[in-house]
């Protein structure tokens, strides 16, 4: 019989842990650097995308989780969100702000701008033609 | 011109087309519905051209927006046209719905017209809550968010519709799936099913205001007068569409912060996050309840009576229907919500 050495059964438990409830290596305290190790699936379920192949450490992010990670995590945020690289969960004040999008006039400077004018102007003249033209001409 | 006129005539059938329609067909009211085909339209044509340009990947989704918007010659305006169009085809099938309503135009022998508008609604707002979450950004998720409680709430019946059903395709993907392909044909193929009953029980008459049994003289147009008639509708829509996405630029947040319920659905969903508000299974309630609602108003409202003064209950409903949305639409825009999922 082969004697299973300490430290082999405590990181077995200690990986097992952190797959099966990955809040774990995301909890507040959490050590960030260790969840690419555990998080790293060792081959690419057939199943999955052709964005997950690439990307297999941010698996968890490529795609929307289920209802009850949705629900149940208050923390989960994207690991590899633009302007989130090196923050650490340890306090909500840390959480960035959500700009709220709102519709917003459009600058000159936009590309084609005069084009879309243009576009726009054609067919309000277009219209105002086919109105002065009395239908069924 | 006229020779080759009746040559094209000839040769393409369009003779066919000459067939008479009732000569109110060419009023606003009674070309809501064309008014909305050409938003419609307006909304494939564009949508076809996003799409060249869209990645349907979550982590990749809301930049190749951003790049559309920022990069892309005319991609913005391009962008904007798509709004827009969803915008105004929002409006322009309520009232289309409500001038049916009023004319009682969905009674005997066009139930099943009605129905097959009602399954229209329910489809153009499954495109509009699909357009939304393509864009990816801190609402869009949130739309989703609510969507995948609401499956999740419906047991095996939502199965189909969530992550589970799919292992390891993004959610994301498929909602874009549905919105470009399968939403669209089906839209497409009731539409032209809805177009066959109005052709097949014809245009419905005026309610006459006069005693029933009183008959009033209907005067006749050719259709092809209509199609022009639609024609000039459908240009005066998409140069007030042009108009809206030339100086308004539609919303685009920034990539979603996941867990967080902090933005607000665009205005054609908002009376339900109102309800939510108060309630928050009527998210799955209102929708089934509205909807039974709708397809049930022929099989309930039986009486041949078609003018609107003298359906007092239909329009009091009506009213009753229209300021309650309106109610929850304010109030669901000023009001924070109290409640997270």
């Amino acid at each position: 019989m082969i004697k299973t050495p300490p430290i082999f059964s405590i990181l077995c438990g200690l990986v097992f842990m952190t797959i099966a409830s990955p809040q774990f290596s995301l909890a507040h305290s959490g050590h960030k650097k260790e969840a690419p190790v555990v998080m790293e699936p060792e081959a690419t379920d057939p199943t999955d995308s052709i964005y997950t192949i690439d990307k297999p450490d941010h698996a968890e992010s490529l795609s929307l989780p289920g209802a009850k990670d949705l629900f149940g995590r208050e923390d989960m945020i994207m690991p590899d969100m633009p302007g989130m690289t090196g923050m650490s969960h340890e306090g909500h004040e840390a959480m960035p702000k959500v700009v709220h999008a709102k519709r917003e006039w459009n600058s000159s400077d936009r590309s084609g701008y005069g084009v879309a004018w243009g576009m726009t102007l054609l067919s309000a003249g277009l219209f105002a033609f086919l109105v002065r033209k009395p239908s069924g001409k | 011109m006229s020779k080759i006129s009746n040559i094209l005539k000839e040769r393409l059938g369009l003779q066919l087309l000459e067939y008479p329609v009732p000569a109110h067909s060419n009023s606003i009211p009674y070309s809501l519905g064309g008014m909305t085909a050409a938003s419609f339209g307006l909304l494939v044509i564009s949508g076809i051209l996003l799409a060249q340009f869209f990645i349907p990947d979550p982590e990749r989704a809301n930049s190749s927006v951003h790049y559309l918007m920022d990069q892309i010659y005319l991609g913005w305006f391009l962008r904007g046209v798509h709004f827009w169009a969803g915008e105004v085809l929002s409006v322009t099938i309520f009232l289309h719905m409500i001038r049916v309503f009023v004319t009682a135009s969905y009674k005997k022998p066009r139930e099943i017209n009605w129905l097959v508008g009602v399954a229209l609604l329910g489809l153009m707002v499954g495109l509009l809550f699909t357009g939304t979450v393509l864009k990816w950004d801190q609402e869009a998720y949130e739309a989703l968010d609510h969507f995948v409680w609401v499956t999740g709430e419906m047991g095996i019946l939502g199965l189909p519709l969530t992550e589970k059903f799919t292992p390891g395709v993004p959610l994301l993907t498929r909602v874009y799936m549905a919105h470009i392909s399968l939403l669209p044909l089906v839209t497409m193929l009731a539409l032209g099913l809805h177009l066959f009953y109005v052709k097949y029980h014809k245009l419905s008459p005026i309610p006459p205001s006069r005693e029933p049994g009183e008959k009033a003289s209907i005067e006749a147009i050719p259709f092809t007068h209509h199609i022009l008639y639609l024609q000039r509708a459908g240009i005066g829509i998409i140069a007030v569409i042009f108009l809206l996405a030339t100086l308004i630029a539609p919303p685009l947040g920034e990539q979603p912060i996941l867990g967080l319920e902090v933005t607000k659905p665009p205005w054609q969903f908002v009376w339900i996050y109102a309800l939510e508000n108060l309630w928050v299974p009527s998210l799955i309630a209102a929708p089934f309840v509205i909807g039974l609602g709708l397809a049930s108003i022929p099989f309930v409202d039986r009486s041949s009576e078609t003018y609107w003064k003298r359906r007092p209950i239909a329009m009091a409903l009506l009213v009753g229907f229209i300021v309650l949305l309106a109610g929850l639409i304010i109030w669901g825009s000023v009001t924070t919500m109290s409640h997270t999922m």
